[in-house]
């Protein structure tokens, strides 16, 4: 089920609504998030970062089927951005000092933490094949980060930097970064306060597009093939900007700005696309999410989140056994408690025991075991053909063990029968004898 | 009243029982009655898996009495192979075995769960003698497996967890007895792995967490005790700092595997030889790995330090004595070890292999750690087969941690193929492979001369390296197929995960050494596949025919991964692919027709449009493109080998840049169109140099010193524009880059034409346009007329912007963008004007316009 999950930065909940019917399903409660700050955690629960005050923040899960909070952590800054892997392992959260933070799910260890940023960090986003994670923060600066190299002790005291790029083009803070499509020969774009978008390239790590808009972008959105992508704008419009596509045709709006989006809304704060390619959907300050189809330019739903504004849009398949709550008990009853336990605050260097165990993850191969792979049937044919074969010594083994036993038994039968005849003999002897005593008698007694 | 009571059909539920009964009667003997015939048991099991006969399952509507008659006919069924698993008689007992196991897959849930623990104590008590023969002993863990295979997805489908706990106390005697067999080895090698096997699926019938963590501790604790024998004397004692991982501080040390009485009767066999000892850790070993794969419906936890910890130690030992230590040991006991070492290395190879697979994901923090230990481990591994799975979990790795690998394992990798890829051995390939072998020693020694300068830090593995690398020409056993073929299964992976990210240094190299591999491997003909058949009896032995397609593979990838310039062995590839495709029928040449197919996008670059209203008239045109170019670059290549014929080729396919260099450069529309041609620039000097003399001094040169400057200017330019991007007034600018990005279309050859011009004579350039000519020829007739004026008008404005750019290296922002502005601009016109398909004659006087600036 393709559902649509929105949050805002006032207290409102997260409101989830069917994307195809347009249903409201459950409302998630008590969540005021900042921008970037929702992320589902591969699909199993979602997991939001509340900013409390200036000095304190928190990060609170909700499981699917249950509309209050689940468990809640603390890190030891407010966090903002905070972004999951596609496997949900890992979740990553900027702070608003700058720093970004590792945290292990499903123990909740804080793995890695480091200085990223001068200022605090806006956005994070993770390449498609995981292994890279691109940042922005205020001060300006894009930066790339592999995840390996964050993680290898040797290597990071060799280096100067950790970071693998460091855009610095942008002149004010960074709003928002996505990643395109094939790992490292990915384009990045990112918008900032500047009223710039700018497209960079993940391999060689240069500038390859400015786009000057009319006014700030807040939200970007990459089509599906990259042809061209979106940008929501303060002044409400989405414009759609060239990658790929043809934009021989002059627009008034700007160079490389082929076409808009437009439902007088108020400012467009994120942005988020279907799984089919197709659709679009916008979340917008008056608290409204809008549906588009983007070969019509049409919008085709209107869902009613709040009177706040929207900040946080995502498009996310719920795994079905949710739906179904009454027949499969002992499921929902484990996947329904979240059994994940809250995330460390600090890292802990001097516990010896860090990182010291994996968790191999419930899989979704168990679910059903489709076609057990039984194998006594197998040997049995196997055993068969060596009795086949004449020279098999492990059949002839058996048979051997076969005429030990049956020879055991003949023996025993010998014995039997000689003891048989033993006492058949005997007996006759016996009777013979006594035949002749008694014949001896007979004779003596006639 | 039975004799006429006939079935409705071959289905009808009376005739289960009464085949069962019959088939019983015929076949199954009782204690009465001796085993006739062993084979005529896969007559009964076939016959009872076709007709389903112990199933037990019917519809709702069927006649009670028949499924009574049905149930009192497996009930005898249990009851004759009950009898028959007692027997005394070997056959007897394996025949009731077998059957059991066949059982326990085919009957009902209800019986299945009624009489599971019964059959389960029957196979322990075989289990438990020891005395039985060796089919029997088989059997009887194939049953039990299959036992405890039904009884997990049994578990699964009822939902009961319940139950699984129930027979805990048995299968803790199932442990004790198989941990028995293996501690015990008196075994051969098969039973010993059913039981690994078994001791694996045990964990997975109780189905919890805590049993499958406590089990695979205990593995590794004993596993480690084990070796602290074996290598004592040998290494300084890491066993402490592994069980200290294992077994955190203030916590009890696990139960021993089996209990206690194994533990000790293990501790009295301490004399016995390490041969003994080494067989039982591999079995430990293999425990693990199917522990490790098999799936559990729970999530449990590895203790994954401990693991990489314990493989690291065992992957380590090389049999060498420790300088620091006085040896202890006797030649004798070194000399078992090392007779045993490859095998327990293959073993803890393939538990790193189950490990990676399983932890997916989480495995990041470890990686580094991994990865430092393979790449040691590589250094030194000399065994084929060893290095075959070397390459192997490297393949895993690149891909499943992603790109950061690359810059670690990149060299790793690359040397290490290269070496056993053998270039010294390919000569005569038709492909100047003496030169290309050449190139490569060469090149592999600057670049590892170059990481020496580096990375000085890591001495000793340098030194390593070069002793290998010393060493191994001298020596030069013929490599395996296998090898060669996991090798170039690695490249392939590093190609495809990483093929352009910091790749400047070592991508030359490996490009140049795939095609190498791959012509010498196809230069003597084509093996057919049949050559497997004659190894039936075997393996399936990998051939030459998998390694021909391994490195068909291979030059794909290298082909096909973007890079900063154009793959330089474009034709040589095509060629071999086009060769390959004619051998109809086998996997390669289906391959070679898919490679075709890829590159093809490579030679056509394809910017389609989303959606389109011109879409008949678009489509209409590429077709014809496509269909008349293939055979004119074919014949083009088959006529001419000169060195030229590269040039020409590139040119007239319409694609001199590679999909990767257009769009990039498209995407620089941003004034910065000096920059693109600077870039073709360079591309095409390595280019034209290539087919001569394949990688001068001089030409290398070029590349290391272009991008330099090359970054220079970008970044001065990148900077004027980003002070200038924020205000409005970038008018005109603004519009060149509207109509930057249309040079993907196959008639945009023009980008390249000016470049080669500029840099070679002008007769080059002659030579260029006649070979755009034929082109525009062989295009449909209403376009040709004008896109051959078109397109050779085009040129000129650029050749000259091209030379100002060259004479006068920076010049003012101004001018610069007055010159992009009149190239992109014909540019753009061209483009719009060839795929309108119909001429727009208000066009072309703009294009006249730029003409005065030519010659």
């Amino acid at each position: 089920m393709e559902v649509v999950i929105a949050s805002s930065s006032t207290d409102a909940g997260i409101g989830c609504w069917e994307l195809q019917t347009g249903a409201e399903q459950l409302r998630y409660k008590s969540c005021a998030s900042p921008s970037h700050g929702l992320t589902s955690v591969g699909n199993r629960f979602l997991a939001s970062s509340q900013i409390t005050s200036s000095s304190s923040g928190s990060i609170l899960y909700w499981s699917w089927s249950k509309p209050h909070v689940e468990v809640r952590s603390f890190p030891a800054e407010p966090i903002r951005p905070l972004i999951s892997n596609s496997h949900g392992t890992y979740l990553i959260g900027g702070g608003v000092s700058g720093h970004i933070y590792f945290w292990e799910v499903t123990t909740g260890r804080l793995l890695q933490k480091w200085h990223a940023h001068y200022r605090g960090v806006t956005c994070l986003a993770l390449s498609d094949d995981d292994s890279l994670l691109i940042s922005g923060a205020e001060d300006g600066h894009v930066r790339v980060w592999s995840l390996f190299m964050i993680f290898d002790d040797v290597r990071r005291e060799e280096t100067r930097h950790l970071y693998e790029h460091s855009f610095s083009e942008h002149t004010l803070r960074v709003n928002n970064v996505v990643v395109g499509y094939g790992g490292c020969n990915a384009i990045v774009v990112s918008a900032s306060d500047d009223r710039t978008c700018k497209v960079w390239s993940l391999s060689t790590g240069k500038l390859l597009r400015n786009i000057v808009f009319p006014t700030i972008i807040d939200a970007i959105a990459l089509d599906p093939g990259e042809h061209v992508f979106y940008a929501g704008s303060r002044d409400g419009k989405i414009f759609i900007a060239a990658l790929n596509a043809d934009c021989s045709s002059s627009s008034s709006y700007g160079m490389h700005i082929i076409g808009l989006l437009s439902d007088q809304s108020k400012a467009v704060t994120c942005l988020a696309f279907g799984v089919d390619g197709v659709t679009l959907i916008s979340g917008s300050e008056d608290g409204m999410v809008r549906v588009w189809d983007t070969m019509t330019h049409n919008i085709t739903r209107i869902f009613k989140h709040s009177k706040g504004p929207v900040n946080n849009i995502l498009v996310v398949k719920q795994p079905d056994s949710f739906n179904l709550p009454n027949t499969q008990v002992p499921s929902t009853k484990r996947r329904g408690s979240l059994v994940v336990p809250p995330l460390d605050k600090y890292l802990d260097f001097t516990d010896e025991t860090k990182d010291i165990e994996a968790v191999i993850a419930y899989q979704e191969t168990c679910k059903r075991p489709l076609d057990p792979s039984y194998v006594s049937f197998h040997v049995m044919m196997n055993h068969i053909k060596e009795f086949q074969k004449q020279d098999s010594s492990a059949a002839t083994e058996m048979d051997v063990e076969r005429l030990k036993l049956e020879c055991k038994r003949s023996v025993q039968m010998v014995q039997q029968w000689k003891k048989l005849y033993e006492n058949l003999h005997q007996f006759c002897v016996n009777e013979l004898l006594d035949g002749v005593q008694s014949g001896g008698t007979n004779v003596d007694s006639s | 009243m039975a004799s006429f009571d006939h079935f409705i059909n071959m289905y009808d539920i009376k005739l289960k029982p009464r085949m069962l009964r019959s088939l019983m009667k015929q076949h199954i003997p009782d204690e009465k009655h001796p085993l006739q015939n062993p084979t005529e048991l896969s007559t009964v099991v076939s016959l009872i898996k076709t007709h389903r006969l112990l199933s037990e399952s019917f519809d709702e509507s069927v006649n009670p009495t028949h499924v009574e008659e049905w149930k009192s006919a497996v009930d005898k069924w249990v009851d004759r192979l009950s009898t028959l698993v007692s027997s005394k008689l070997p056959d007897k007992c394996w025949m009731g075995i077998c059957l059991l196991g066949v059982t326990c897959q085919e009957c009902g849930s209800d019986r299945f769960c009624a009489l599971y623990s019964n059959w389960f104590s029957m196979l322990l008590t075989h289990i438990q003698a020891l005395s039985d023969s060796h089919f029997v002993r088989i059997a009887c863990f194939a049953s039990i497996s299959d036992l405890l295979t039904r009884k997990e997805q049994w578990t699964y489908c009822a939902k009961l967890l319940t139950f699984s706990h129930r027979p805990l106390f048995v299968i803790m005697k199932v442990e004790t007895a198989t941990v028995s067999k293996i501690l015990s080895r008196r075994c051969g090698d098969t039973v010993m792995k059913k039981c690994a096997y078994c001791l694996a699926l045990l964990t997975k019938s109780k189905g919890d967490e805590h049993s499958w963590s406590l089990m695979m501790q205990k593995i590794l604790f004993t596993v480690n005790g084990q070796l602290n024998d074996v290598f004592q004397g040998l290494e300084e004692s890491k066993g402490s700092e592994i069980t200290r991982f294992l077994v955190p501080p203030g916590m009890d040390p696990p139960p021993p595997l089996g209990g206690q009485q194994i533990l000790e009767s293990s501790n009295q066999a301490l004399n016995m030889s390490e041969q003994l000892i080494l067989s039982t850790v591999s079995n430990l070993m293999l425990c693990c790995c199917t522990m490790l794969s098999t799936t559990y419906p729970v999530q449990v936890t590895l203790p994954i330090h401990a693991l990489v910890a314990l493989m690291e130690r065992i992957l380590m030992m090389d049999g060498s004595l420790p300088q620091t230590l006085l040896p202890f040991i006797s030649v004798t006991q070194q000399e078992n070890l090392c007779m045993q070492l490859p095998v327990l290395h293959s073993d803890t190879l393939d538990l790193l292999t189950a490990t990676i697979k399983q932890v997916r994901s989480q495995l990041l923090p470890h990686a580094a750690r991994i990865i430092r230990i393979l790449t040691e481990y590589f250094q030194r591994c000399q065994v084929p087969m060893l290095r075959v799975k070397v390459y192997s979990i490297i393949k895993i790795l690149l891909i499943s941690v992603g790109v950061g690998v690359i810059s670690q394992l990149a060299h790793e990798v690359i040397q290490n193929a290269s070496i056993d890829l053998d270039c010294g051995n390919l000569e005569g390939s038709g492909f100047s492979c003496a030169t290309h072998s050449e190139v490569i020693t060469k090149t592999l020694q600057q670049s590892s001369n170059r990481k020496r300068k580096h990375a000085g830090t890591t001495r000793t593995i340098e030194e390593k390296q070069t002793d290998v690398g010393a060493e191994l020409p001298k020596i030069k056993p013929p490599t395996p197929i296998q090898l060669k073929i996991a090798a170039l299964e690695a490249l392939e992976a590093l190609l495809t995960v990483g093929g352009s990210l910091g790749s400047e240094t070592w991508r030359p190299n490996v490009d140049c050494l795939l095609l190498t591999v791959a012509a010498s491997a196809c230069n003597g003909g084509w093996y057919g596949e049949e050559q497997n058949t004659l190894f039936q009896l075997t393996e399936p032995m990998s051939s030459c025919h998998d390694l021909q397609l391994a490195a068909l593979r291979a030059l794909l990838a290298s082909l096909v991964s973007p890079a900063r310039v154009r793959p330089p062995y474009l034709h040589q590839g095509l060629e071999l692919f086009r060769k390959g495709k004619q051998e109809v029928g086998t996997k390669l040449a289906g391959f070679c027709a898919h490679a075709l197919l890829a590159l093809e996008v490579l030679i056509h670059p394809r910017a389609l449009p989303l959606i389109d209203v011109r879409t008949a008239n678009y489509v209409s045109f590429d077709e014809r493109v496509n269909s008349i170019f293939p055979q004119k670059m074919f014949s083009d290549s088959k006529r001419n080998n000169c060195p030229i014929s590269m040039d020409q080729l590139g040119i007239s396919s319409g694609d001199p840049h590679a999909d990767y260099d257009e769009l990039y450069d498209s995407w620089l529309g941003n004034g910065d169109a000096n920059e693109i041609q600077k870039s073709n620039h360079d591309a095409d000097v390595i280019h034209s140099l290539e087919p001569q003399t394949s990688r001068e001094p001089d030409a290398e040169k070029l590349v290391s010193s272009v991008p330099s400057s090359e970054a220079m200017i970008t970044d001065e330019i990148e900077k004027e524009s980003a002070t200038v991007v924020p205000d409005r007034a970038t008018g005109h600018k603004d519009e060149i880059m509207v109509e930057a990005p249309n040079i993907q279309e196959p008639v945009a050859t023009v980008v390249a034409l000016p470049v080669v011009s500029a840099d070679s004579s002008c007769a080059n350039a002659e030579k260029v346009k006649i070979s755009l000519e034929t082109s525009a020829d062989a295009n449909c007739d209403n376009v040709k007329a004008s896109s051959e004026t078109g397109v050779l008008e085009h040129t000129d404005p650029k050749m000259v912007s091209e030379k100002d750019f060259s004479t006068a290296k920076i010049e003012t922002l101004a001018s610069l963008s007055k010159t992009t502005f009149t190239v992109s601009d014909s540019k753009n016109q061209g483009y719009v004007f060839a795929l309108n398909d119909e001429p727009s004659m208000d066009l072309f006087p703009d294009i006249v316009d730029g003409d005065p600036d030519s010659d």
